[in-house]
C-alpha cells in the first residue's frame, strides 16, 4: 500500500490532468511495487498563488509525497521515484527541478 | 527538502511579508547548512477565524519544518531558534505567539531535481553545480 499526497501550486498543473496523473501513479506503483493498483491512494492539495516559495521566490514546484505501509529496499525506491519523476515531467511539461518525489518508509 | 510550513491566521501575513519570511528562511537555512537556495521551500497555510493551527501548541502561529536527518542537535536547535526569530521580526508578532518544530526524514527517500538527495555531509560537487545552474 502506498498513499500519495500531491501538493500543487495553484495554476501550474491544469485540473484536467489530475485523472491522468492519478492513473499513472497507480500504474507505476503497482508495477514497481508489485501491488494491486487499488492499493494506491492519491490525494491532491493546492497551494494558493503567493503562498508557496522556493529559494525565496514564488514557487512552481509540485511535491508528490508517498507514504509506504511497508519498508522498501533502496533500489526499488529509486526505480519508483525515477519512473514517477519522468512521468510527471512528461505529462505536465514541467522541468525536472519542478517536481519533488518521495516514498517514505513507515515510521 | 527542507520544507517549512508556516500556519497562520487568515489574512494575518500579507504577500510582501510572506516573501520576506521565505527569503529570510532561505538565508538562514543555507547559512546554517550550506544547502543550495533552490532546495528551500516555504509554504504558508492560513486557517479561518475561530480556528487554530492544528498543532499541539497554544499559539496562533506555528512553524513546522522538515529537514534531512543527520545534523547535530545544536545545529537543529539553532536553526529553529533563528527561523522563529526571523518570523517574529518580519511579521511583528509577539514571540509568545509562535511555536515550532523541525522534524527529519531520510534524504534517500526523496528525489529532487531528478536525483536522490544526499545525506547531510555527503553532498558531492553535483549538489552545488545543480544550485549554480539555477
Amino acid at each position: 500500500m502506498i498513499t500519495f499526497t500531491c501538493n500543487l501550486q495553484e495554476g501550474v498543473i491544469p485540473d484536467e490532468l489530475r485523472p491522468t496523473l492519478t492513473a499513472e501513479l497507480a500504474r507505476i506503483s503497482a508495477s514497481v511495487l508489485d501491488i494491486p493498483a487499488a492499493d494506491v491512494d492519491v490525494g491532491y492539495y493546492f497551494v494558493r498563488h503567493g503562498f508557496g516559495f522556493r529559494g525565496g521566490e514564488v514557487s512552481t514546484t509540485s511535491t508528490v509525497s508517498g507514504q509506504l505501509s511497508e519498508p522498501l529496499d533502496q533500489l526499488t525506491r529509486v526505480e519508483l521515484l525515477t519512473q514517477i519523476c519522468d512521468m510527471w515531467c512528461a505529462k505536465t511539461g514541467c522541468a525536472v527541478d519542478e517536481v519533488i518525489v518521495s516514498a517514505r518508509d513507515p515510521q | 527538502m527542507p520544507y517549512y510550513k508556516c500556519i497562520v491566521p487568515e489574512g494575518s501575513v500579507e504577500f510582501d511579508k510572506r516573501q520576506e519570511v521565505a527569503k529570510a528562511f532561505t538565508d538562514i537555512h543555507c547559512g546554517s547548512t550550506g544547502a543550495p537556495r533552490t532546495f528551500v521551500h516555504v509554504e504558508f497555510i492560513e486557517y479561518p477565524a475561530g480556528g487554530d493551527t492544528g498543532y499541539d501548541a497554544d499559539t496562533p502561529f506555528y512553524m513546522d519544518g522538515r529537514n534531512r536527518a543527520g545534523r547535530p542537535e545544536e545545529v537543529k536547535q539553532k536553526l529553529l531558534t533563528d527561523l522563529i526569530a526571523a518570523f517574529v521580526s518580519i511579521t511583528g508578532i509577539s514571540p509568545e505567539d509562535i511555536a515550532g518544530r523541525i522534524s527529519e526524514g531520510k534524504a534517500s527517500h526523496t528525489m529532487e531535481g531528478g536525483h536522490i538527495l544526499p545525506e547531510p555531509g555527503e553532498e558531492g560537487p553535483e549538489w552545488y553545480e545543480h544550485a549554480a545552474a539555477d
